[in-house]
């Protein structure tokens, strides 16, 4: 839970829409990311959660919603 | 300080004689994407029957490329060169409008296209081309346009209207400026160079694509979005060895590749589109250790490229966009045209061969760009002692955001109009990575208003490329006497 609230925080910071993002939400759509802004929003949630994500992991094709973005930390501990 | 070389001292080779000779030359090399794949000589039989094809038809002879694949849009400007036909390239990865506005503007009489259901075209009554059918699927008849004879194309470039602006490039602007490009750009047949950006761009036809050709290097096109990862997929897949792009792009992909441990085996790399950073330097150099690293500076004005950083100074001079290429003469003048001295902040201007004959039926904003012979870059650039130019800030209001050209005026004749909005400024602020992030500043009379919901306007109205990155809600926005908008200073990389 503390995670998904440090991804939405994140979110909220670089999202030009400054909305606090639902898991429906689409990350391009509903939130204004871009396949380079998805890649920013990734590296800066890695440096946040002091992890380190496969690069596989850095496609943004892979995200459509912020779920799929909190299902994918999940793999990070 | 001027550096003047081979003023007006243009070739006039027919471009299509030029490329056809080195396509034969390399019969072998080859041009492909994910779905396509052709060898040089293949391409010359396939230009061959496409351009006789085209010409069968009296569709006209100003004619637009609309087509989802790079690939089909090479071919079909190949064959228009081949026809005598002037092209006017367009994109649909910035949106529909904007391809309209394009199509509103030049009034193609044709276009080919590989995807005919494109919602774009519906609207049109024009001649439709199907370039991987090689017949036309509708058939209008229209008189000729009067153009000059070897008008190659028509590259189109934002205007701070909202009405683009059409750049008339010649083949002899392209040869020459493709004959420059040659006797700099160190690829040779044995490379493979990934082009991941429309040819809709002046940067990518010239000093991406022909260029290749003339060097007959294996060409691969990446179609879609710009994703970073996938992008180092298709280099490592298919031995890239030459890449060009922004320094916006170049940073994702350094980053990327810095995590390998196994570098790519990228031997040439040419930056251009917007200001280096030294973040962005200093990445690519850790990412990239023993590539020739180009930057490279142009306007599709010229088109487009005015000047090289030769590859062995890049270290040391990381900022500066080089020296004028071989018959491009460059100077720094200051409002009243005088030259300026080393290190003093000018306009740079440039006079060359490759540059346009001016802006299809503009002849205001052509007289502004082009005088005595000199095109005014809109550049704010100083040359140091050895010759070296610098890129600082911008003449006028323009932002440069991941080499995208974005006039805040275009931004803000849209928002102002929306119900809720009274007023907006768009400005450029730095930014290391981007070059310039954009800014929006709204004032509104509706307070109920979110920046979703602003954001949904953008998203709804303007392209893709042009919208903010971030909003801010203000009381007013200030102005001078005469009540036009104060602008903030542009601040630019060095």
């Amino acid at each position: 839970m503390e995670k998904e609230e440090k991804i939405n925080g994140i979110i909220s910071k670089l999202s030009f829409a400054g909305k606090s993002p639902l898991p429906d939400d689409e990350l391009s759509s509903d939130l204004g990311f871009d396949s380079l802004s998805m890649v920013e929003l990734l590296i800066v949630i890695e440096e946040s959660l002091n992890i380190l994500i496969e690069v596989s992991d850095l496609d943004p094709a892979r995200l459509t919603t912020v779920q799929d973005l909190y299902d994918l930390m999940q793999k990070y501990e | 300080m001027i550096l003047c070389k081979n003023m007006n001292k243009g070739k006039t080779k027919v471009l299509w004689e030029l490329l056809e000779s080195r396509l034969l030359q390399y019969p072998d090399s080859t041009i492909s994407d994910e779905i396509n794949y052709m060898t040089y000589l293949e391409i010359v039989r396939e230009v061959d029957r496409i351009s006789k094809s085209i010409s069968s038809g009296q569709s006209g002879t100003v004619i637009g490329i609309l087509c989802n694949s790079e690939f089909n849009t090479a071919i079909a400007l190949m064959s228009l060169l081949k026809a005598k036909k002037t092209a006017v390239l367009l994109s649909s990865r910035y949106g529909e409008n904007h391809c309209r506005k394009i199509i509103d503007f030049i009034k193609p009489s044709c276009i080919i296209t590989d995807c005919p259901d494109n919602s774009i075209l519906v609207n049109y009554d024009l001649s439709i081309y199907l370039v991987n059918q090689c017949r036309y699927l509708k058939l209008e008849q229209y008189p000729a346009h009067d153009m000059p004879k070897d008008l190659a194309a028509i590259m189109c470039t934002s205007g701070t209207t909202g009405t683009p602006k059409g750049a008339m490039i010649t083949e002899s602007n392209l040869v020459n400026n493709l004959l420059d490009i040659e006797q700099y750009f160190n690829i040779k047949q044995a490379d493979s160079i990934l082009i991941a950006r429309p040819l809709y761009h002046a940067a990518v036809m010239t000093g991406e694509f022909l260029i290749s050709i003339l060097k007959g290097v294996d060409i691969r096109f990446y179609n879609g979005e710009f994703n970073p990862v996938r992008v180092i997929e298709v280099m490592q897949k298919y031995a890239i060895t030459v890449f060009c792009a922004t320094p916006t792009l170049i940073y994702h992909i350094s980053r990327i590749v810095l995590r390998f441990s196994n570098p790519l085996p990228i031997r040439v790399i040419a930056v251009s589109g917007e200001c280096m950073t030294g973040i962005v330097a200093e990445l690519t150099r850790k990412a990239f250790p023993s590539a020739a690293i180009y930057s490279v500076y142009g306007l599709t004005e010229a088109s487009p490229r005015v000047s090289y950083l030769p590859p062995e100074l890049f270290d040391d001079h990381p900022l500066s966009i080089g020296y004028p290429l071989q018959s491009v003469s460059a100077k720094i003048v200051d409002d009243d045209g005088n030259t300026l001295a080393p290190y003093k902040d000018g306009e740079l201007i440039v006079a060359a061969p490759s540059v346009m004959l001016g802006y299809y039926q503009n002849a205001v904003a052509t007289s502004q760009a082009i005088r005595n012979g000199w095109l005014h870059t809109g550049d704010i650039a100083y040359m140091d002692d050895d010759g070296l130019i610098y890129i600082k800030s911008r003449k006028d209001a323009m932002v440069i955001r991941a080499g995208m050209n974005i006039y805040p005026q275009e931004i803000e004749n849209v928002l102002k109009i929306e119900s809720g909005i009274t007023d907006a400024l768009v400005y450029g602020l730095k930014d290391e990575i981007v070059g310039q992030k954009i800014m929006l500043k709204l004032v509104v009379n509706n307070p109920a208003i979110s920046k979703q919901e602003v954001y949904e306007i953008c998203r709804q109205k303007l392209p893709s490329y042009q919208i903010p990155d971030s909003v801010e809600f203000v009381n007013y926005l200030e102005k001078n006497g005469s009540g036009k908008l104060v602008r903030p200073k542009y601040v630019g990389a060095n």
